[in-house]
C-alpha cells in the first residue's frame, strides 16, 4: 500500500454534500425508498450538522437504527412526481488516527482467524459468513491464500491483499453492475470501488477474518493547476477488516491505501446490499429513468 | 409404530369398498394437490382409513406442541429483539445469520405472539416416541386439506364416523379467527384481516383458498393494497380501508420488493416498514422462516431450559450441527443412518439420505459440508411406519410423517385435533415425498370424554363439517376478487350459449347434413358459419396441445367440427375453454363460493374431458353443461347475498350474454329472403332459450306484424324477456350500482337510446338497416364492457424497482 501520508491524518471539518437526481419519462403515482441519508457517529468522525432535503415533499420520511447500527430512513411520496431529488449535506469532525501496520505483523493471520470476532457474537458472524454479493468460490478463496497464507504476518498480508487488488484491475465503470459476482469481477479484471471493496472482503473472510463493507465519501483532489469543480467527486465504498485487539481497520483496495482522514464514513453492512445510499421501488407506466448523482466534499474551516 | 387403536367399523373391508367413493368425494371437492404434465390439477390421493390416536397419547402430544409453539414464538422474538439466545452461547449466531430466511431489514421488529399458527412434521423414533422431524413456521400449510379431507371421509365413512367419538377440527380455525383478532385488538376495536395471496396460484392455492372459505376474511393479492403513510390500506370497490392483521400466504420473499427481496417488483413496498411502525401485524411474521431451521433442534432443549424453565417435551429426532467439531465428527461416522440437511432446503439443494449415495457423491457431499459446515446439520432417520394403506398388505413399512397445527395465541395454545397424515405411495422409499405424490390420510383423535368441550373454551364442538357464513358485517370486496368473479360470470354465460349453439346446430346436422339442396340443408349452413363467427370472434386461436392434435385430425366433416368446438381445451370459444376459464376464475375467489358451487365446476370441467374412442354422446353432453350452467345460475340467484360479490357476478353474465346475444343474431337474422331463413329464425331463437314465447307470441298473432320483427323484439326489445338484450342492460344497470364508478346511466346511455330508439317492424323490412343497428349495438356493448372492467378493476401501474450504485 502507499505509505501513510501524515497531513491526512490531521484533524479536518468536512462539508459534504449529495445530490441525487432520478428523471422520469412518466409520472411517478407512488415511490418508497430506503436510504442511508444521514452519515454515522464513530470513533474517528463526529456528525456536527445533518440536513435532508427531498423533492416532491415526502408523505412521509422516517429513521430507525438497522441491524448494523446505521441511521436507515423510510421514505414515501404519493403525489404525482416526475422527478425526484434527495439531498443532503452533512458537516463532519474527521479525526483519523494513523495505524500503526508494522505492529499488526505479531499475529500471524491464522492466529487472528482464530480470535472472535469483536463485539456482538451476531454481527461478528455476519461479517465472517458469505452474503448475498460475497460468495467465495475457489478462485477467490485461491486469491485469499495467495495474499493471506495462514503464517503470514498479519499487516504483511494485509498489504500484499490490498496493493494485490489495486494492481491486477483496472478501474472502469461501466464493466459491473450491482448485481456482479466475485467470480465474473474475477473475469472481468476491472469494475468500480464497490467490486474492489466485494473482492477484499471476500478474500478476508476466506481466510477467517471478519470483515465489512464501508459506504462513505473520499475527498478528491482535482488535477494540478486546475481548479476543484463542484459535483465532481463520488460516492466511495471500501473493506473494513476487523483486528485481533477488537478494532477494524479500512482499506481501501481502490487506492491502494488505509482510509485516512480524507475519508467520510456513511454507514457499514455485510455488503453493499446492506448500504445502499438509495433503493426504492415506483410505481409508473413509464419505462425509463435518467439518473444524476452529485457529490461534492470539500473542507471547511469550524 | 404402535398398533393403532381399534375403532369399531373401521374393517378392512369397509375401506376397501369406500375407495371408490372417497376418491369421487376428493374429486368433487375439487381437492387438488400438484398438477400434471400439462398443468391441469390433480386430485389428492386420499386413503379411506384414517390414522387413529387415542386420547391418552394425544393428551401428552398435544402438550407438548403448545410448548414447543410457544417457545418458538419466544425465539423468534429474542432474535429479532435482543438476541440473548446467541450472546449467552444458547445459539450459534451462523445459523441465524447464515439461514436466508433470517432478514436484517426485519431485526428490531417486534413478533411476540406473531407467530401465531406452526406445523410440526412429526414421526416416531425406535422407541416409539414422537420426534418433531422438521418445523414450518415461515407459511405453515395443510390445514386446509387437513380440514377437506375430514369432510370427505366424514362423509364416506359416515356410520362410523357418527359412531366414533372423535375430537373435531372446527374449533382449530375459530381459535385461528379469534387469535387474528386478538392480535389486531390493541389497533381498533373491529381490526381489520385480510390475508395476502400470491398474485399467481402456486401448489398452496387449495389449502389456501379452503383454510380462508373456514374463516371469512378477505383474500387480496399484493396488487389490492398500498401503503399511504406507514399504513396498510386495502383498496376495495368502495373506499379504502385500514388493514391491522396480514396473514401472509405469500413467501418471505415476495412479500416486500424494498426490504427484502429487490428486483421483481412483486409484493408490498413498505410493508416491513409499516410493521417496523406497529400500524400492521404480519402472520407469520416475514423473518419467521429463519425458525426452520434443522440445526435448531441441536439447541430446543437447552433453549426451553433457559427461555421457559422447562423441559422440551417434544424434541426433534436427534440432530447434530456440523458446525460444531462433535456434531461433524458424529455425523461423518454415522453416514448410513443420516440425513445431511442444509440450513435451509432451497430448490436442487435439500435434505440427503446419505445411505442412498454411493461412494462418490458421499465424498462430494463431505467436501461440501467441510468447507461450510456451519450450513449444514445431521438428524437421525426415523423407522418407516408401519401402516394399512387399501390396496397394500397390512402394516405396510412406509416413509411418511403427521404434520401437526397448533396455534400459539396470547390467551394460550390450541393444537388441531387432527393434522395431515402423508405416507410415500411405495414400500421402501425413504423420503417422504410432497403432497402431490403422496397417498394422505385423516388423521383421528379419539376423545376418551364426550362431554368435554373441545379447545378452545368457547369455541365448544359445533357442526365442524358446516363452512360457515361469512363474517359479521359486510366484507369489503378487494378489485382482484370483483374481477375474478365477473370473469366467472363472463364465462359460465360464454360456456352456456355456445352449448345452446352448438345444440341447435347439431339437430341441424343430423336432419339435414345428407341432403344438401333443400332448405334444411342450407339452414344447416347458415348456423354452423354463424357458430365459427361467433366463437372465433376474438380471432386467436390458443396454441393446440399435444393431445388436441391427436384427439382432432384436421378434416372439415361437420359432426367432428362440432366435436372440436365442444371439446378442445386449447381452441379459445370452445365449451371446454370456457368451462376452464370459469373454473380458473372461480378458483381464485373460492373463499367466496359454496361448495356446492365447486360441485357443479367439477362436475362440469369432468363432463368436457373427450372419450376415446370419439364416440361421446354430443348431445348428452351438450344438455350436462347447459344443466351446471344453469344449477350455478339458481346458486347464484337463490344462494347468495346481494352484495358486490353477487353484483359483479352477475354484472359478468349480463354482459356476455349482452354481447353473446347480438353476436348470435347479426349472423343469423339478417338474411331473411334467403332459403332456409325460417329454420335458422327457428334455431336462433332456440338457442337464445326464447322459442316458446316467440311461438306463444306468434299463436297470439303478433300484432299483425312479421315473424322476424317478433323475434327481433322478443330477443333485443323485450323488457319483460330475461333472454333479451334490454333485460341484460337493465340488469347491469343494477348490478353497477354495487361498484363505486362508473355511473351506471352513463355508461349505458348510448345501447340504452339505441335499443329505446329502435323499430322492430322497420328493422325486419330491412336486411341491411338490421345488419348496420346490429353492428353498432355489437360495438356499443363492447364499449360498455370495456369501460366497466376499466372503471371497476383499476390495475396499478407497474413496479419497478431502482437502486443507486456504490
Amino acid at each position: 500500500m502507499k505509505p501513510l501520508d501524515p497531513q491526512h491524518f490531521e484533524p479536518r471539518f468536512y462539508e459534504v454534500e449529495h445530490i441525487t437526481t432520478y428523471d422520469y419519462s412518466a409520472d411517478v403515482r407512488a415511490s418508497y425508498g430506503r436510504a442511508c441519508l444521514r452519515p454515522r457517529d464513530t470513533a474517528t468522525q463526529r456528525i456536527c450538522e445533518h440536513t435532508i432535503r427531498v423533492t416532491p415533499e415526502p408523505g412521509l420520511l422516517s429513521e430507525h437504527t438497522d441491524l448494523f447500527g446505521n441511521a436507515s430512513h423510510y421514505l414515501e411520496i404519493q403525489q404525482p412526481h416526475r422527478r425526484l431529488e434527495v439531498a443532503k449535506t452533512s458537516l463532519v469532525h474527521v479525526t483519523a488516527i494513523a495505524p500503526d501496520l508494522s505492529a499488526l505483523n505479531r499475529w500471524t493471520v491464522a492466529e487472528a482467524a482464530a480470535v472472535p470476532p469483536p463485539g456482538d457474537p451476531t454481527l461478528g458472524a455476519a461479517y465472517l459468513l458469505p452474503s448475498p454479493l460475497i460468495r467465495p468460490t475457489a478462485p477467490v478463496h485461491a486469491r485469499a491464500l495467495d495474499a493471506l497464507a495462514p503464517d503470514a504476518p498479519l499487516g504483511e498480508a494485509l498489504d500484499r491483499l490490498i496493493t494485490g487488488i489495486y494492481t491486477d484491475f483496472t478501474y472502469s465503470s461501466g464493466v459491473t453492475s450491482v448485481t456482479t459476482s466475485l467470480a465474473e469481477l474475477l473475469e472481468l479484471k476491472a469494475g468500480v470501488c464497490q467490486d474492489f471493496a466485494h473482492l477484499a472482503i471476500g478474500c478476508l473472510r476466506a481466510v477467517g477474518l471478519p470483515a465489512r463493507y464501508v459506504s462513505g465519501y473520499l475527498e478528491t483532489q482535482p488535477p494540478p493547476g486546475r481548479p476543484k469543480l463542484r459535483g465532481a467527486d463520488a460516492t466511495h465504498a471500501w473493506a473494513s477488516v476487523g483486528l485481533p485487539d477488537g478494532t477494524w481497520l479500512d482499506l481501501d483496495p481502490t487506492n491502494d491505501c488505509v482510509a485516512d482522514g480524507r475519508y467520510v464514513t456513511t454507514a457499514w453492512g455485510r455488503d453493499y446490499r446492506d448500504v445502499t445510499p438509495l433503493k426504492g421501488v415506483i410505481f409508473t407506466d413509464g419505462t425509463t429513468s435518467s439518473l444524476n448523482v452529485s457529490v461534492d466534499v470539500h473542507r471547511v474551516e469550524e | 409404530m404402535n398398533a393403532t387403536p381399534a375403532v369399531p367399523g373401521l374393517t378392512p373391508a369397509v375401506l376397501a369398498q369406500r375407495t371408490t367413493a372417497v376418491a369421487a368425494m376428493v374429486e368433487g371437492d375439487g381437492i387438488v394437490a400438484g398438477a400434471d404434465a400439462e398443468g391441469r390439477p390433480q386430485p389428492l390421493r386420499v386413503d379411506p382409513g384414517p390414522l387413529v390416536i387415542d386420547a391418552q397419547e394425544w393428551a401428552g402430544l398435544e402438550r407438548a406442541l403448545a410448548q414447543r409453539a410457544t417457545l418458538l414464538d419466544a425465539v423468534l422474538a429474542d432474535l429479532y429483539g435482543p438476541r440473548e439466545l446467541v450472546k449467552r452461547g444458547l445459539i450459534p449466531p451462523q445459523i441465524i445469520v447464515g439461514h436466508p430466511g433470517f432478514f436484517a431489514a426485519a431485526s428490531g421488529i417486534p413478533t411476540r405472539g406473531a407467530l401465531l399458527t406452526t406445523a410440526a412434521d412429526l414421526g416416531k423414533d425406535a422407541d416409539g416416541q414422537w420426534r418433531v422431524l422438521a418445523d414450518r413456521t415461515q407459511r405453515p400449510l395443510g390445514a386446509g386439506y387437513a380440514m377437506a379431507i375430514r369432510r370427505v371421509i366424514a362423509r364416506a365413512l359416515a356410520p362410523v364416523h357418527r359412531a366414533t367419538p372423535l375430537r373435531r377440527l372446527r374449533g382449530y380455525f375459530d381459535a385461528l379467527r379469534s387469535g387474528l383478532l386478538e392480535l389486531g385488538s390493541s389497533a381498533s376495536e373491529a381490526p381489520r384481516v385480510v390475508m395476502l395471496r400470491a398474485a399467481d396460484e402456486d401448489e398452496s392455492a387449495f389449502d389456501e383458498m379452503f383454510a380462508a372459505t373456514l374463516l371469512g376474511f378477505p383474500v387480496v393479492v399484493s396488487d389490492d393494497v398500498a401503503l399511504r403513510d406507514g399504513r396498510l390500506w386495502l383498496t376495495t370497490t368502495g373506499r379504502d380501508e385500514p388493514i391491522d392483521i396480514l396473514v401472509r400466504r405469500v413467501d418471505a420473499r415476495s412479500a416486500d420488493p424494498l426490504d427484502l427481496v429487490a428486483g421483481s417488483g412483486a409484493g408490498i413496498p413498505g410493508l416491513v416498514e409499516a410493521t417496523r411502525r406497529g400500524n400492521v401485524t404480519v402472520v407469520n411474521p416475514v423473518g419467521s422462516g429463519v425458525l426452520e431451521n434443522p440445526a435448531l433442534g441441536a439447541f430446543l432443549p437447552a433453549i426451553a431450559r433457559a427461555l421457559l424453565d422447562e423441559d422440551l417435551l417434544l424434541p426433534s429426532a436427534r440432530t447434530w450441527w456440523c458446525g460444531e467439531e462433535t456434531g461433524r465428527r458424529h455425523a461423518a461416522a454415522h453416514l448410513d443412518d443420516i440425513v445431511v440437511a442444509p440450513l435451509a432446503s432451497l430448490p436442487g439443494q435439500g435434505r440427503v439420505f446419505t445411505a442412498d449415495l454411493t461412494r462418490d457423491e458421499r465424498a462430494a457431499l463431505w467436501e461440501r459440508v467441510e468447507s461450510e459446515p456451519w450450513a449444514w446439520s445431521a438428524q437421525e432417520v426415523l423407522p418407516p411406519w408401519q401402516v394399512d394403506l387399501v390396496g397394500a398388505a397390512p402394516g405396510s413399512n412406509r416413509a411418511g410423517l403427521l404434520r401437526t397445527f397448533t396455534l400459539a395465541g396470547a390467551s394460550g395454545s390450541t393444537v388441531m385435533p387432527g393434522g395431515l397424515a402423508r405416507f410415500a405411495a411405495q414400500e421402501g422409499a425413504r423420503r417422504v415425498p410432497a403432497l402431490a405424490e403422496a397417498i394422505a390420510k385423516d388423521v383421528w383423535v379419539l376423545d376418551e370424554d364426550a362431554e368435554r368441550p373441545d379447545v378452545p373454551q368457547g369455541h365448544r364442538d359445533r357442526d365442524r363439517i358446516e363452512v360457515p357464513a361469512a363474517t359479521v358485517g359486510p366484507v369489503p370486496l378487494p378489485p382482484r376478487a370483483a374481477e375474478d368473479l365477473y370473469w366467472f360470470g363472463r364465462y359460465v354465460e360464454r360456456a352456456e350459449s355456445t352449448a345452446r349453439l352448438l345444440l341447435v346446430a347439431d339437430d341441424l346436422v343430423e336432419d339435414h347434413l345428407t341432403r344438401p339442396g333443400t332448405i334444411g340443408h342450407a339452414a344447416m349452413t347458415t348456423m354452423l358459419g354463424a357458430i365459427d363467427a361467433v366463437t372465433s370472434v376474438q380471432r386467436y386461436r390458443g396454441r393446440a396441445t399435444a393431445a388436441d392434435t391427436a384427439a382432432f385430425p384436421s378434416g372439415e366433416d361437420p359432426v367432428g367440427h362440432l366435436r372440436r368446438l365442444v371439446f378442445e381445451a386449447g381452441r379459445r370459444g370452445s365449451v371446454r375453454f370456457s368451462a376452464a376459464r370459469a373454473n380458473q376464475a372461480a378458483s381464485r375467489v373460492r373463499e367466496l363460493l359454496s361448495l356446492d358451487a365447486w360441485l357443479v365446476l367439477s362436475r362440469l370441467q369432468r363432463t368436457l374431458i373427450p372419450t376415446q374412442p370419439n364416440e361421446e354422446d354430443l348431445q348428452g353432453v351438450l344438455a350436462a353443461v347447459i344443466e351446471a350452467c344453469l344449477a350455478l345460475s339458481g346458486m347464484s340467484a337463490e344462494g347468495l347475498v346481494r352484495d358486490a360479490s353477487w353484483a359483479f357476478h352477475d354484472a359478468g353474465r349480463r354482459v356476455e350474454r349482452a354481447q353473446e346475444t347480438v353476436r348470435v343474431l347479426r349472423r343469423t337474422l339478417p338474411a331473411a329472403s334467403t332459403p332456409g331463413a325460417a329454420l335458422v329464425r327457428e334455431a336462433t331463437l332456440r338457442a337464445r332459450e326464447s322459442l316458446l314465447s316467440y311461438r306463444r307470441r306468434r299463436a297470439e298473432g303478433g300484432r299483425g306484424r312479421s315473424p322476424l320483427a317478433v323475434a327481433l323484439e322478443l330477443l333485443l326489445l323485450d323488457e319483460t324477456n330475461p333472454r333479451s338484450v334490454a333485460y341484460q342492460l337493465d340488469r347491469l344497470q343494477d348490478d353497477l350500482r354495487h361498484a363505486p364508478s362508473p355511473d351506471p346511466a352513463a355508461v349505458l346511455r348510448v345501447p340504452t337510446l339505441a335499443l329505446a330508439g329502435a323499430d322492430a317492424v322497420a328493422l325486419a323490412l330491412d336486411p341491411e338497416a338490421l345488419d348496420v343497428f346490429l353492428a353498432d349495438l355489437e360495438a356499443q356493448l363492447r364499449a360498455v364492457s370495456g369501460s366497466v372492467e376499466a372503471a371497476c378493476f383499476p390495475h396499478r401501474a407497474p413496479a419497478h424497482s431502482f437502486e443507486e450504485r456504490r
